[in-house]
């Protein structure tokens, strides 16, 4: 699913990835790759607020565990 | 027999002035206190309903938000079933048990809010697919502070929303303030509990805080109208909760088809490159 996600970022379909991200974020809270990938769709989607807000709580559950 | 009447007009006379004397101020004194009691009783009847309402309202939309999502639980596993039963999926087995998977998050997520069972960590990744979906509006009930405190808060009031206020709350707290952020905890238990409370009927009980204040004065007025604005935010935060939440149910669903259109083209790449091959 992660790899299906990156498949449609590499393509300009955020939209979608990041669909597919929310339920890998909560399937697998902890993996910070999955938060930074979604992070990275609201980049691109110019929501850089929302990105770094995301990045931030990758971290903070990462340092969680 | 002359004297039974006589009699019996000599005790209506000797009886009727104290009960006249009486009866100009009883009835009436009796109307007013009926007419009060009824009146305070309408009115707290009238309060009562409004409360109920209020809980029904918000119970009904929670409600709303773990029917959508059991939809789309049942829809997957109808499809699983499917797949497991006839050859008609074929090559797509494998699509349907990814959806599976999906919805299995989705239950995850359902009844984890349902009976305030999601983990620490289940809670705020809620919070971060929350704030995914929304983007600008749930940050913006919430504060817009990118800080743990903000995610703890979001995450303690969407547990809270299902009905399991304790799970989550108690159990964030204790981890993160062991963790040091005892701020962050403190920030985050208070915002679910104003939720929490808000899914309790608050505007119901605001009306009556306000009525007491005004007979209370000035100052206790004063009081009503800083509980209002208080209750005002955790009913916007309580709004953009459900709001999130079944925005997130339908990304759910988009999820679900992106899965299925992704393997549908690795279906296709590899059917090419095996004729490509094959040639």
């Amino acid at each position: 699913m992660y790899d299906a996600a990156l498949g449609f970022m590499a393509k300009g379909e955020q939209s979608k990835a990041a669909d597919l991200l929310r339920v890998l974020a909560l399937a697998a809270p902890t993996e910070p790759e999955v938060w930074e990938a979604l992070a990275t769709c609201h980049d691109e989607q110019n929501q850089r607020d929302i990105g770094e807000a995301l990045r931030a709580l990758g971290r903070m559950l990462e340092r969680s565990q | 027999m002359n004297a039974t009447p006589v009699n019996s007009a000599s005790r209506v006379i000797i009886e009727e002035p104290p009960a006249s004397t009486s009866g100009a101020l009883t009835p009436d004194l009796v109307n007013i206190l009926d007419v009060t009691s009824i009146l305070f009783a309408m009115q707290s009847e009238q309060q009562h309903a409004q409360e109920a309402q209020h809980e029904a309202d918000i119970r009904a939309h929670a409600s709303e938000v773990r029917l959508a999502l059991d939809q789309v639980r049942r829809a997957a596993e109808e499809a699983r079933a499917q797949a497991d039963e006839s050859s008609f999926w074929g090559d797509f087995v494998s699509v349907a048990k990814t959806v599976g998977a999906v919805a299995s998050v989705a239950a995850g997520v359902a009844g984890g809010l349902a009976t305030g069972g999601l983990t620490v960590a289940g809670g705020l990744a809620l919070a971060g697919a929350l704030v995914s979906v929304c983007a600008t509006p749930i940050a913006e009930a919430f504060g817009g502070d990118e800080n743990a405190a903000f995610w703890i808060g979001i995450a303690g009031s969407a547990v809270s929303l299902g009905g399991g206020a304790a799970g989550i709350l108690l159990g964030g707290t204790k981890e993160i303030a062991t963790a040091g952020l005892r701020t962050a905890a403190r920030y985050g238990e208070w915002v679910g509990r104003g939720v929490d409370a808000g899914a309790k009927g608050f505007e119901g009980y605001g009306e009556i805080r306000t009525g007491i204040a005004k007979a209370d004065g000035t100052r206790a007025e004063a009081d009503g109208m800083e509980a209002r604005a208080h209750q005002r935010v955790s009913q916007r935060e309580l709004d953009t909760l459900i709001g999130g939440l079944k925005e997130l149910s339908q990304s759910f669903a988009r999820a679900k088809d992106a899965l299925i259109e992704s393997q549908q083209q690795i279906g296709q790449s590899h059917h090419l490159l095996i004729a490509t091959l094959g040639r």
